[in-house]
């Protein structure tokens, strides 16, 4: 018998659809969040399960978490994300013992057994300062996509040094050094410097544990992954999948194991 | 200013450059006195780009400005709550106008009056509509966040559920005036406490404020709030001219 099920992440910045078959990944989707979720979760279900051929009606457990779980209105099991993002990167990455994501807005370390079960995790939900939020606020000030900013930052000459720690202060110190005439590689830089540096006091909080896994949308920023290796000493590995769906892949883990008992 | 009395002022938004700002503010200020620049004996500059303007004679610290020209205002004022573009600041002042101490956060943008123009972004309202947009709120939403980012997805949130604007704005003063709570009672709040910056021209924060804080907070009624710090530099100048 095919064991076919689902994991949604509905984040404050993206929507992650995670479609399991067997054990594997069968399908996936990542999309922005809307503005009005609900509808457009379920739209966005239906066009990720097109792509794999399975219909709902194949679905036999579904599991959801993150801040928007409560726009979801298929059946579905509401599952924590620290115990998400721990059983994601755990079932991509065996080896990982230290988990660190940094979403839209949130970002966490969390570190995990041998079996893949959260032992013990630091948040930041209070402040924007190293979120994905912020590397979208600089990139639209820059005019730049979200994506060019880890290769341009690697190519900088002289990294600028950004002083302010508040996401919006940051934004017009950005622009204060645009005025300033300051290249453009320099400036996103020291962005993503600060961004690294910012996740790497949440991590040494915690104790840095081998291997480190990096999840999340910022996770796709490579100078930012760079300097947060810098600065905690250790490898950051990125998982082999798109690093957004890691929550994903955990709350169908979870809503599958749900199935067992 | 001549004397004791002010001959004209000028308040602009700020231009790239902090040399730019103050000479055209300058300009304005001169060609509504019918002065030029010659005319000054003394100029004192103050605030984040005090140290870059060439046409200043000295600087000093936008912390003892707005305490002394206060002060100046009205001279019964003990406690200084000077909220501005990027920081906020409580002032204690003496029976003089001179600073005994200060706390401030220039760190985090919540707090201050980038957070309001954030907000009234969001809200799609201009920055000087939103103390009365909240005035007429008859149940202000909760806020739960404190991070400027964070309450403007929330704000983003509570505008697609449809609710209520003005309940809306109503609950983003409450949360200023929360913010605000935590520097201000680092220092000991003496009466009369009076509310500067541009933030001052936000009724519904101000009110929230002495809720707060269970006192009275006066209101300038002939001079723009805004300008407090520039008169307070204006007093030092006059000051340091007599003394020659």
């Amino acid at each position: 018998m095919k064991m076919i099920g689902m994991g949604c992440d509905i984040g404050t910045s993206a929507t992650k659809i995670v479609i399991m078959k067997d054990g594997t990944v069968a399908g996936y989707g990542v999309t922005l969040t809307k503005d009005k979720p609900d509808q457009a979760i379920e739209k966005f279900i239906n066009k990720v399960l097109s792509n794999t051929g399975i219909s709902l009606s194949d679905i036999k457990y579904c599991g959801s978490t993150g801040w928007g779980t409560k726009f979801l209105s298929l059946d579905h099991s509401e599952e924590s994300l620290i115990k998400c993002l721990s059983k994601g990167a755990h079932w991509t990455v065996p080896t990982a013992r230290t988990v660190i994501d940094a979403g839209g807005l949130s970002s966490t370390a969390i570190s995990v057994n041998e079996k893949g079960k959260p032992m013990e995790y630091r948040l930041n939900d209070k402040c924007a300062s190293g979120s994905g939020r912020f590397l979208e606020m600089v990139a639209e000030a820059l005019e730049l996509k979200i994506e060019e900013i880890g290769p341009l930052s690697l190519s900088a000459k002289e990294r600028v040094h950004m002083t302010s720690q508040c996401a919006v202060f940051g934004e017009s110190e950005v622009i204060a050094h645009v005025n300033a005439g300051r290249e453009v590689a320099d400036i996103v830089a020291g962005v993503t410097y600060s961004v690294g540096l910012g996740l790497s006091t949440l991590v040494k909080r915690l104790g840095v544990q081998r291997d480190c896994v990096m999840t999340g949308g910022v996770a796709k920023n490579v100078a930012v992954v760079k300097a947060l290796e810098e600065s905690i000493g250790v490898e950051v590995k990125i998982t082999y999948f798109d690093s957004q769906i890691v929550g994903a892949i955990g709350a169908a883990l979870c809503a599958q194991a749900r199935l067992k008992v | 200013m001549e004397d004791n009395s002010i001959l004209s002022s000028s308040l602009i938004r700020v231009r790239p450059r902090p040399e730019q700002s103050a000479k055209e503010a300058m300009d304005i200020a001169l060609s509504k006195s019918d002065l030029s620049l010659e005319d000054i004996n003394h100029c004192v500059s103050t605030g984040y780009g005090r140290e870059m303007i060439p046409f200043a004679t000295s600087s000093i610290s936008e912390i003892s400005c707005h305490g002394r020209g206060a002060h100046w205002v009205v001279p019964s004022i003990r406690t200084v709550i000077d909220i501005g573009g990027q920081d906020c600041k409580a002032i204690r002042v003496d029976e003089r106008g001179n600073m005994l101490n200060f706390a401030m956060n220039d760190k985090c943008s919540a707090g201050t009056g980038r957070f309001l123009e954030i907000m009234a972004k969001t809200l799609g309202v201009d920055l000087d509509k939103l103390g009365p947009l909240a005035l007429s709120s008859k149940a202000p939403v909760a806020i739960t966040n404190v991070c400027s980012v964070f309450i403007q997805f929330e704000v983003m949130c509570m505008t697609s559920e449809g609710k209520n604007r003005s309940d809306i704005a109503a609950g983003i003063a409450r949360a200023m005036a929360d913010r605000l709570n935590t520097i201000v009672k680092k220092v000991s709040v003496k009466e009369d406490v009076a509310v500067t910056g541009g933030v001052a021209k936000n009724v519904a924060v101000v009110n929230n404020l002495k809720e707060i804080l269970g006192v009275e907070i006066l209101e300038f009624k002939k001079i723009d709030p805004q300008i407090i710090g520039a008169l307070g530099a204006a007093l030092f100048a006059n000051e340091r001219s007599q003394r020659g």
